[in-house]
């Protein structure tokens, strides 16, 4: 027998009188093909031929129905031309409802994408340490995977990430066979196993995945970096030098595609010392052969760490895989995800609100038409693929408008998320039946409730009575209404608080001065005659300070537990920041000195003494920290001073213990040069510096940053949150708006009449306006108490994000309730007023 | 006056020539045989109930039979109006056809 399924379907789209005969037809034809070809064959060309037959079957159906189908649109058209208010608030409404969902869609499509272009993406994991609280590291000592690949016979690769750039300096100089040289500095530099290329497919411009790798001292670029210092030369085979001390040859040039989590603009080999090194830590990643088992690997690693490791913390932590198309998603974005699509599908539904509420709020215009129809034998089911229909129209519709406000939101949206989505990404098949379905979905969720609604009359009731409008329906209509402006009220006090964290952010004093501070990075040349290159620059009377340190002082994240005190728990292993700088450091920055001194230029004995924080003083329990012994990375000193605590990371997380050192043991770490400067003459100051800088490193580029503008960036995600929410609130509460238009216009259209018997009987202006406008601010003042609620515990999870935040505020919350309040008065006083000044006679004159 | 429809003409034809034995499966058979073409059956039964509403053809039901499931074939059989419709179209045909030479459609 023919698959059942398809048997019905046939049945549901032929015509009755043809469905026997045509049956009879398969059947007969199936039963050939199965006694020649097989039952499997057959059964496959019976739904082919059933759903091959669904058009023309449709054809021959509707094409009967036509008159009446032809007559829905007469309806339809009329309908829209004699309420344009209506049609106009609910196309607008729904079509940026719309352009909202297709522009979340384009960008969720983005984030899902990333990383899925690599041909072996399903075989290609990260490695990751699972820390007993349950945090996900994605940072593996160096030693660790090659250990893995040895013991575990699934694994067929690895590559580790060595990011070069964030730890040391990096030049580059390309000498052309004529001319000046080439040279930048640059900071995305990693370096990686030589398996790299034969486990992640990057589309090579120049090269191929087989050679790019092949000797160590290969080199791949990307597309923009060879642009940067070849122009319109072939890179292939040209030498570039790093630091000015080794030549790396570019084997290839590759095309790094945005939704790619890596992104380095350099890598190069990485040397095997370091297949030793179980301190540093940077991600793996490992290829697993195609048919191995994934659990039985993650339970093969698990333990390595512990089994390997020297240190005896490792016991505690837990090796584990991570899919690689998952890993751009897991450090934090998925929340992003998630909300943004909460937010899209409630947009929608505002939009899909508003039109429920005005088809069912002017019904009365339909009823006798509906009444009319049903006379005439319409059945009930009939009327409600009518009302559907419209509604569909109308999504359609819509539908074609939001098509053009994406074009123009488009570019918004990349320049708030930083990405580069394009229109073209709508012209994919699966994207037509994504948008078909949306309109569709849109148009039956507003339409379903109308069409029952209207086709519900009876018909010898709306026929009868002269005014067929009772406002029966209204609790449906106050809840939608309540939860649309809960929804508005909601996503302006997130804006409000995501804002007002961002203020408190920075307005926090940071505990250092970043004013007139520039930073110079630092080379071989710079570092070995730092001394004389200080001196030099302070003959400039402008220059005020000098010195150097690993990092920027708001981005020195860099922890340690090699640390010893007198009077410590030997059990313990500290976790203490420490800062690797130059003499002057505290100076530079305005740091504030609480007790002892600082660091002495030019005194040998501070080489080997501590300066440490308000913060560290308290941790290590010292009473009077001066002159107390320190033991750090296991060079014994002295404390000299203590400062105050200073945000050295950004405010999502907490003030540690910190300890700066001027050890010339660590010199290596050092990358900047900090020089402040006095704010007279600075143009004259910046062309000293360059002058000074070039006599000294002539062979190195020349940069500079002031670098008080970086702060900006480590909040970046979050001002980027608070753009598209106060984006979203404005959306929301525009269409909630529109639809609360059209509901106060068919209210103060249904009491025209009430409303000018109350003014002949002596009623003032305001007295009206009042009346009208009563209802709907009980509705909004409702909305507020449901969203208060909310929004406070949704915010003071995301506050959690910090370390340091505002309070939450009742008054934030008020202040949303009355801008809510406020922007609905528009429209409903608006409709409230025109009724109320309209003349009575006007009114009543036709009774 | 409406002519016939390539189409219906189609259809009309295969009818008139299977004769007796004119019902869906060896209709469709034919016609796309004759066009080497896919027919699904839903397109053949569109076209055959547009035929049978404007009168070209009518239907003789069959003895029900096992093979088709206890259904029984539906046969079509053309009518007058069928008849002189298909007319119609052979005259139009050569009336437009009459001037017009393979080397004068070959030169364009």
């Amino acid at each position: 027998m023919p698959p059942p399924i398809a048997i019905r379907l046939l049945k549901m789209t032929a015509s009755p009188s043809d469905y026997d005969s045509a049956f009879g037809d398969l059947l007969e034809t199936f039963e050939y093909i199965a006694g020649k070809e097989g039952h499997k064959k057959a059964k496959r060309w019976f739904w082919k031929e059933v759903l091959k037959s669904l058009l023309g079957f449709l054809r021959n159906r509707t094409g009967r129905r036509f008159a009446m189908i032809k007559n829905y649109f007469t309806i339809a058209l009329r309908n829209i031309r004699r309420n344009k208010t209506f049609t106009l608030i609910n196309t607008l409404g729904l079509a940026v409802g719309m352009a909202c969902f297709i522009l979340i869609t384009l960008w969720i499509q983005d984030e899902l994408s990333y990383d899925k272009f690599h041909t072996n993406k399903d075989d290609l994991y990260l490695l990751t340490i699972i820390h007993p609280d349950n945090i996900m590291d994605p940072n593996v000592p160096y030693a660790l995977a090659p250990r893995l690949a040895e013991e575990v016979p699934e694994i067929a690769h690895f590559t580790r990430i060595y990011s070069l750039g964030s730890i040391r300096t990096c030049t580059f100089k390309y000498q052309p066979s004529q001319g000046m040289p080439v040279m930048y500095y640059e900071t995305n530099v990693d370096l990686g196993d030589s398996s790299f290329f034969s486990m992640f497919s990057f589309p090579f411009v120049y090269g191929n995945a087989q050679t790019a790798f092949q000797d160590p001292h290969s080199l791949v670029i990307t597309k923009r970096i060879a642009a940067k210092y070849f122009g319109r030369e072939n890179p292939m085979g040209k030498t570039l030098t790093l630091n000015n001390q080794e030549d790396l040859i570019v084997t290839g040039v590759i095309d790094i595609p945005s939704n790619s989590h890596l992104q380095m603009d350099f890598i190069a080999r990485l040397p095997s010392r370091l297949d030793n090194d179980w301190n540093w830590r940077d991600p793996s990643y490992v290829l697993l052969k195609g048919d191995s088992s994934l659990p039985d690997v993650k339970e093969k690693i698990k333990g390595s760490l512990s089994r390997h490791s020297p240190y005896p913390f490792a016991d505690t932590l837990k090796v584990d895989l991570l899919p690689l198309t998952k890993v751009h998603l897991s450090f934090g974005r998925r929340m992003y995800v998630y909300i943004f699509s909460v937010i899209a599908v409630f947009v929608l539904l505002i939009a899909c609100v508003n039109y429920m509420n005005l088809a069912t709020a002017s019904s009365s215009n339909r009823v006798r038409e509906v009444g009319l129809r049903k006379v005439m034998g319409a059945k009930r089911q009939e009327l409600i693929q009518q009302f559907l229909g419209e509604s569909i129209l109308m999504s359609a519709v819509g539908f074609g408008l939001s098509l053009i406000l994406v074009r123009i939101g488009l570019p918004l949206i990349n320049s708030l998320t930083a990405k580069q989505l394009d229109f073209s990404l709508l012209y994919r098949h699966s994207m037509y039946l994504y948008l078909l379905g949306l309109v569709l979905i849109v148009g039956l969720v507003s339409g379903l409730y109308p069409a029952f609604f209207l086709s519900s009359n009876r018909p010898a009731e709306t026929l009868k009575t002269s005014s067929p409008f009772k406002s029966k329906r209204s609790l449906f209509r106050v809840v939608t209404v309540v939860g649309q402006f809960a929804v508005s009220v909601l996503l302006i006090a997130c804006t409000a608080v995501v804002f007002q964290q961002l203020d408190f952010i920075q307005k926090r004093p940071l505990g250092f001065s970043l004013d007139h501070v520039l930073k110079v990075p630092i080379n071989s040349i710079l570092l070995n005659r730092f001394q004389s290159y200080k001196n030099d620059l302070l003959q400039n009377a402008n220059i005020l300070n000098v010195t150097a340190g690993q990092a920027v002082p708001y981005e020195e994240d860099y922890k340690t537990s090699g640390v010893e005190w007198e009077g410590k728990d030997p059990e313990m292993s500290p976790n203490i920041r420490y800062s690797i700088v130059q003499s002057d450091y505290m100076e530079t920055f305005g740091m504030e000195v609480l007790d002892g001194r600082t660091f002495q230029s030019g005194s040998m004995a501070d080489m080997r003494n501590y300066v440490i924080n308000e913060e560290a003083a308290e941790y290590m329990g010292m009473e009077d920290p001066v002159g107390q012994k320190l033991v750090f990375w296991g060079t014994a000193g002295t404390i000299i001073g203590v400062v105050n605590n200073c945000h050295h990371v950004s405010l999502h997380r907490e003030i540690m213990p910190h300890i700066y050192t001027i050890n010339p043991r660590h010199y290596n770490a050092l990358k900047y040069v900090f020089i402040k400067i006095s704010s007279a003459n600075v143009p004259d100051t910046l062309k000293y510096i360059k002058e000074t800088s070039m006599s000294y490193a002539p062979n190195f580029p020349y940069e500079y940053n002031f670098i008080d503008r970086g702060v900006q960036t480590l909040y970046q995600s979050e001002h980027r949150l608070g753009k598209i929410f106060s984006a979203f609130a404005f959306l929301a509460i525009f269409i909630s708006c529109l639809g609360i238009f059209g509901l106060a216009s068919f209210t103060a259209e249904k009491r025209t009449k009430e409303i000018g018997i109350r003014k002949v009987l002596g009623a003032p202006v305001s007295h009206i306006v009042i009346l009208l406008s009563k209802e709907f601010s009980r509705w909004i003042l409702l909305a507020n108490l449901i969203a208060w609620p909310i929004g406070w515990y949704a915010m003071s999870k995301w506050l959690q994000n910090f370390a340091y935040r505002t309070g939450l505020n009742l008054l934030l919350f008020i202040f949303a309730g009355l801008l809510s309040l406020m922007v609905a008065a528009l429209p409903v006083g608006y409709q409230a007023v025109k009724a109320a000044i309209a003349d009575p006679v006007d009114s009543l004159r036709y009774e | 006056m409406k002519f016939l429809s390539r189409q219906e003409e189609l259809l009309l034809l295969s009818i008139l020539k299977l004769g007796k034995n004119a019902y869906g499966v060896p209709i469709r058979q034919h016609v796309s045989d004759v066009t080497d073409k896919y027919w699904s059956i839903g397109a053949i039964y569109d076209v055959l109930d547009r035929l049978t509403r404007k009168g070209f053809v009518f239907t003789v039901t069959g003895e029900p039979e096992k093979k088709r499931g206890g259904k029984s074939k539906r046969f079509y059989r053309i009518t007058k109006q069928g008849v002189r419709a298909l007319e119609e179209v052979k005259e139009l045909q050569q009336k437009t056809w009459i001037d017009i030479s393979v080397p004068a459609l070959k030169s364009k």
